[in-house]
């Protein structure tokens, strides 16, 4: 450097028309601020160097930034920001000057913030040419561009082909060419430092050595430049998962219990997911019984272990889950690699279930409670035939009620599934007591069901 | 709704009620994490409801009553979830059990050594306090409304009937295997033995079945329905009692 150049270099901050100062991390890591003359530094051609600026606004009022250019071959302003702008008192703005040589040499050019101008310079030195075979074309590579090699399958082989390549009209060396990385190696291994006459050039390969399923990253050094590497190696494909019922299935208000089963043992660790899709086949909507227990959601997570043919739901091989009391379609879908397959349980419409009723006397006669389900939602008559203490009908017939308007409006408005609680009063006219046992009968659209005699 | 009528010749009349009523089926009460929850459902089809109550620390439930521990009291809800009767007690879970009309109960406190009597209007104390070495394993009401506990020291289970005054009535050893679960409304026990959950009167063993986990403890929770709290589960199972008949199905966790 000139000895002028040095005398000015001193002189810092710098200032832009007194309100304005200059900066930059030019050359250091650290912010400094800029002289008349800037190095950025070298970088080979067709790379590119970055170099922060910031203008900062050190007068007391609020200043207008209007002109902001760089000028000479090799230089650009990378993402200028907007003008005019007003920065405030104290205030700063960050530029980037970007220096992207397209051959060796020496590069200038004049940086003009506002009325002052500052000579930015960098340098190219002759240096070997990085490319990539893609297919059958060679890729340029600049310094930072990434060299994939993609999702590669559990058993293939994965290389990259590379060319060092001197496009200069003088020799150049390489001091530097490694690859760094777990699972990444060179080959065949260039002999360092190497020089490549003019035209000449060299050809190596990077491979992917892992056969391990994962992500790989790795990088590839020349000299200053480097390149990432990156490689996914995929795990081996799983054999199709089977999904085995405990049973058969085919009536509501069962837990029921299933396990997956590989054709093949796991060639690795893996992971799946089992659904469960309900299809009603009756009108009113979902089931919300319908679910695998005891997490009461319709996917649970599994894993396979290595070497093994069974899936494991956390602790367990089996997975409980409920059929519902909707008449319809159970879908099971079991997820694994690429794998998807599904089983159907199909629960047809049936009659109405009941539990054991429980009758009790009340001051003015009996109270019935039962529980049950109607899988069809379509309960429309109940017919009760009360006893007497000597086991004769009471009356000439059952009492036969129409409760379809009153099962309906329950399940048509949220009922979960077909699931119900009947509470109905009789009062009695003479003596109570003389009544002693019942039996009950249900109609719905898959028939008539009748309970045992209940005494009390 | 249209009534229908039968009548005996002895002019004894059957009308159905006009009053009918069609809701989802409770199968009872769980506490699930310190949550209290509702289960509906009928065998082989439970579903959770929603949490009522949080800080909860035993619960259990007839169809009648929901009797409920927190830090500091225990209560009594009726099956409309109103709050029927409470009394401040020490900290700690409760252990209680059910006459068999589901109307009266019993409350025994481990931490605080308290036993408690709910007569379906207020709590009451049972003037009982066990040496320190005896440990109370379980709580009921026995056929002629006496309070049971069971009570376990070196290994060994007892089941003791007691007067409101606290005298004892009677005494009754369990097998040496055992690990009493619960006593049932009339004084029936829920022991397991050799990862069997056994049902027991006085006149022996009644029906055996065989458990898909380990058990912790048993409460009742609803009308024929016991929670089984199990190793390593949030959920637990619910075992449906219906006689001699027993049926153990999986309970489904609450959502969040």
């Amino acid at each position: 450097m000139k000895p002028l150049v040095l005398l000015l270099a001193l002189l810092a901050p710098f200032s832009l028309a007194a309100q304005w100062q200059l900066t930059t991390t030019a050359g250091a890591i650290a912010e400094r601020p800029a002289g008349p003359l800037v190095e950025v530094g070298n970088t080979v051609a067709g790379d590119r160097l970055d170099t922060d600026f910031f203008v900062i606004n050190a007068g007391s009022t609020p200043a207008a930034l209007t002109r902001l250019s760089i000028s000479g071959a090799g230089f650009t302003l990378h993402q200028p920001p907007s003008l005019p702008q007003t920065i405030p008192a104290g205030g700063r703005l960050r530029f980037q000057v970007r220096f992207a040589p397209t051959a060796p040499g020496s590069y200038s050019a004049s940086l003009q913030v506002n009325d002052l101008a500052v000579l930015v310079r960098g340098s190219s030195p002759a240096a070997a040419a990085v490319e990539v075979r893609d297919g059958t074309e060679l890729r340029s590579l600049s310094a930072g561009t990434g060299i994939g090699f993609g999702r590669i399958s559990w058993d293939a082989s994965a290389t990259r082909a590379l060319r060092l390549s001197n496009p200069n009209a003088v020799a150049v060396s390489v001091t530097a060419l490694r690859v760094t990385g777990e699972g990444f190696g060179l080959t065949p291994l260039p002999v360092v430092p190497l020089t490549l006459m003019p035209g000449e050039a060299l050809w190596f390969e990077i491979a992917l050595r892992a056969t391990a399923p994962g992500s790989y990253r790795g990088e590839l050094t020349v000299d200053q430049r480097s390149f990432p590497l990156d490689a996914t190696r995929l795990p081996p494909p799983f054999p199709e998962p089977e999904i085995i019922f405990g049973g058969n299935y085919l009536d509501s208000a069962i837990q029921g219990r299933l396990t997956i089963r590989l054709a093949a043992p796991a060639p690795t660790d893996g992971a799946g997911s089992l659904s469960l899709e309900f299809l009603p086949a009756v009108r009113g909507g979902d089931d919300p019984a319908v679910i695998f227990t005891p997490s009461g959601l319709r996917t649970l997570a599994f894993t396979v272990p290595g070497g093994h043919t069974n899936a494991q739901f956390g602790s367990t091989s089996e997975a409980i889950f409920q059929t519902g009391t909707t008449a319809g379609t159970l879908i099971f879908t079991a997820r694994l690699g690429d794998h998807t397959r599904s089983q159907t349980i199909t629960v047809s419409p049936a009659k109405v279930a009941v539990n054991t009723p429980h009758i009790y006397r009340s001051a003015t006669g009996l109270e019935l409670r039962l529980s049950g389900y109607d899988n069809t939602r379509s309960c429309s008559e109940i017919r009760f035939q009360f006893y007497d203490r000597q086991g004769r009908v009471l009356g000439t017939g059952p009492i036969r009620t129409d409760v379809r308007a009153l099962f309906r409006s329950y399940f048509d408005n949220g009922s979960p599934g077909g699931l119900f609680r009947l509470q109905a009063s009789f009062p009695v006219a003479g003596n109570a007591a003389e009544i002693t046992g019942v039996e009950i009968e249900f109609l719905n659209l898959a028939g008539s069901t009748q309970t045992q005699r209940i005494s009390f | 709704m249209k009534k229908a009528l039968t009548c005996t010749l002895l002019s004894t009349c059957v009308l159905f009620g006009a009053d009918a009523l069609v809701t989802a089926p409770q199968a009872g009460m769980v506490r699930q994490a310190d949550r209290l929850i509702p289960v509906y459902g009928v065998r082989g089809n439970l579903i959770a409801g929603q949490a009522l109550r949080e800080g909860v620390l035993a619960v259990a439930a007839s169809g009648r009553w929901t009797l409920v521990k927190t830090e500091n009291a225990v209560s009594a809800w009726d099956d409309r979830g109103l709050l029927a009767g409470e009394h401040e007690a020490g900290p700690g879970p409760a252990l209680f059990g059910f006459a068999q009309d589901g109307a009266t109960a019993v409350a025994h406190l481990p931490e605080s050594r308290e036993t408690l009597r709910w007569d379906g209007t207020v709590w009451t104390e049972v003037p009982w306090t066990g040496t320190p070495d005896v440990r109370v394993v379980a709580a009921g009401v026995g056929a002629s409304g006496e309070t049971l506990l069971g009570l376990q020291r070196d290994e060994r289970t007892w089941v003791v009937g007691m007067a409101a005054s606290g005298a004892r009535l009677s005494e009754d050893l369990l097998p040496g295997n055992s690990k009493l679960l619960s006593i049932l409304p009339g004084g029936a026990r829920l022991r397991t033995a050799d990862r069997q959950l056994v049902l027991e009167t006085s006149r022996g063993v009644e029906a055996a079945i065989d458990l898909p986990a380990d058990v912790e403890s048993l409460s009742p929770m609803g009308e024929g329905w016991f929670h089984l709290v199990t190793a390593g589960s949030n959920a637990g199972l619910a075992l449906h009692l219906e006689g001699k008949v027993m049926g153990i199905y999986y309970l489904p966790e609450a959502g969040p």
